[in-house]
């Protein structure tokens, strides 16, 4: 049993057409035929290079977007786009941006928190008890009288979690959720995730951090190209090295451990302390590749400075 | 200076009390418009600033900082209006003693009235008067649109700002002719800009169940009757003194 199948989506943004006309390397669709299940109460990453779809896909998932073909079913019916139909879905599957300033429109966070409730037509009493209980879901709730600009990036990203929470949805989608935050501001966040999920919530979020994806989703699924190439256990998915590879999930330069041979030259710079060489043809090329030994390991151990006294 | 005073306006002391201070803010200001200016201008100005300052705990430097570029286009327009311009011999240009006297009146109400202006936008935050407005009946349309670009200022200045930084990182801004190039490019990138935001908004809006209405909660608020009661007594009592100095200087 599913609670949410994404089937053969295929979508172009508008421009896209002419953009790929003109260079022939750029994709004119960025979903080109992707599906994706989605079981309750799992947490699923969805993985991918930048421009793989991965947004696409996610805005699709509560109608926000509607494909050009294909087909999305939330408990195994179709979506209903029409106005009620779709304040039902998100109702039920409520999307978090990447950029929190995609969605933080009020003038304080309270009052942005309480937009989507209103919309469900609550009393304005409820609404104010979802408001604070989801505000205290994120630790915001101090912070509920201040504007969205007054908080750090952090707290945005947060405070765009608590509108989303604030609508009880079945299912929270998360775009890049820790995308711009630091170590600590992870920790708070995944905690927060955390919670909701031990209450039963089903949590997709896209990320591009394999480590993320590793210790944090029960369900990986991997996007590549507008296409979900693999979707799985996350242990699974993620030690598939050519999957991984093929969706450029890796940098190619630590794909086998070693440093990398060669640096790139770039024009007008150069490294005094790197004996540069001339080439066959005249031109100079820096010597960096003398630097790393010839099996890739480090050129020379790390070597720490004696302290000036004792 | 705008995130300034918006942050002022957040945390002053007073900041739950929107319904009094509006108050208290449009008696003084009515008291600069009605009362004779020479008297009231002054008279009010100060009492504004006092209030902001010894009332709400704004930063005096912020007021006083935030007064000094309006009231540099004060000062220009009031020059202005003392000089004279004749066409009788040629074209003569003189000072008139008449100009100045009208000058001085328009200059001193104007300076009142925006300081009371500049008190009531350090004390009462934007989403507390938009709430006051709604409760007056003002069209919801018209509110959304307030709100959305309230908040659209601030998003746009944090753009700027970065914007202005990576030109300058660049050396974007290392000589006038530079300047003016950068500040252009930045304007017209800004732009496109606040268009692509707009689009991201109305989408993120839509992920989140907006349809026509940006229904929000009213901000919470605090007022006591001893507020409300000092909000009206004060304004009139400074428009008594407003009106009785006036009259002792024959203004």
């Amino acid at each position: 049993m599913t609670l949410l199948d994404a089937i053969g989506l295929r979508y172009a943004w508008p421009g896209t057409e002419a953009a790929a006309a003109r260079a022939p390397g750029q994709r004119r669709e960025a979903l080109a035929g992707a599906s994706l299940a989605v079981r309750p109460g799992v947490r699923l990453a969805l993985l991918g290079g930048n421009g793989s779809g991965k947004s696409t896909l996610l805005l699709h998932l509560n109608g926000t977007l509607r494909p050009a073909s294909g087909e999305v079913r939330w408990q195994g019916q179709p979506i209903d786009y029409s106005r009620r139909g779709l304040a039902a879905l998100r109702q039920a599957v409520a999307l978090v941006f990447q950029d929190p300033d995609d969605q933080l429109f009020a003038g304080t966070l309270a009052q942005d928190v309480s937009f989507g409730p209103l919309n469900l037509g609550l009393d304005p009493a409820e609404v104010a008890r979802r408001v604070a209980a989801a505000l205290a879901a994120v630790g915001l709730e101090a912070l509920g009288a201040l504007p969205p600009h007054m908080l750090s990036h952090g707290q945005r990203k947060r405070a765009a979690i608590a509108g989303a929470l604030a609508m009880r949805p079945a299912m929270l989608v998360l775009d890049e959720p820790t995308a711009g935050l630091d170590p600590a501001g992870i920790d708070i966040l995944l905690d927060h995730l955390d919670a909701l999920h031990a209450q039963g919530m089903t949590v997709v979020f896209s990320t591009h951090d394999l480590l993320l994806a590793r210790h944090w989703a029960d369900e990986v699924a991997v996007l590549h190209q507008g296409r979900v190439i693999a979707h799985g256990g996350a242990a699974a998915v993620l030690d598939d090295a050519p999957v991984i590879a093929a969706a450029g999930l890796r940098p190619r330069r630590f794909a086998d451990g070693r440093r990398p041979v060669s640096s790139p030259s770039w024009p007008g710079v150069s490294r005094p302390s790197t004996p540069h060489r001339r080439s066959a043809d005249g031109r100079d090329t820096p010597g960096h590749d003398e630097l790393a030994a010839p099996d890739g390991a480090a050129a020379a151990p790390l070597r720490r400075e004696r302290p000036p006294h004792g | 200076m705008l995130r300034a005073i918006e942050s002022c306006a957040n945390t002053n002391r007073w900041h739950r009390h929107a319904g009094p201070v509006t108050l208290f803010c449009a008696g003084l200001m009515a008291c600069v418009l009605l009362a004779p200016p020479l008297a009231a201008g002054p008279l009010i100005g100060i009492a504004a600033g006092l209030a902001a300052v010894a009332g709400a705990g704004v930063p005096g430097r912020l007021f006083l900082g935030a007064m000094l570029v309006p009231l540099g286009f004060l000062l220009t327009s009031a020059l202005a209006l003392c000089v004279t311009l004749g066409f009788d011999h040629g074209v003569t240009i003189g000072l008139s003693a008449a100009g100045a006297a009208t000058a001085l009146r328009a200059g001193l109400r104007a300076a009142g009235a925006l300081a009371v202006t500049l008190c009531f936008a350090c004390t009462v935050p934007a989403a507390a008067w938009i709430a006051l407005l709604r409760r007056a009946g003002t069209p919801e349309a018209l509110l959304d649109l307030l709100m959305l670009v309230h908040r659209t200022l601030f998003v746009l200045d944090e753009t700027r700002a970065s914007m202005v930084r990576a030109l300058d990182n660049r050396l974007g801004f290392a000589t006038k002719r530079l300047m003016l190039r950068s500040a252009a490019q930045a304007m017209a990138l800004l732009f496109l800009r606040s268009l692509d935001r707009a689009a991201r908004l109305e989408r993120g809006l839509a992920a989140r169940g907006y349809v026509d209405r940006l229904p929000v909660l009213p901000p919470d608020s605090a007022a006591s009757p001893l507020g409300w009661t000092l909000a009206a007594g004060v304004p009139m009592l400074l428009g008594g003194v407003a009106f009785g100095l006036a009259r002792a200087i024959g203004a």
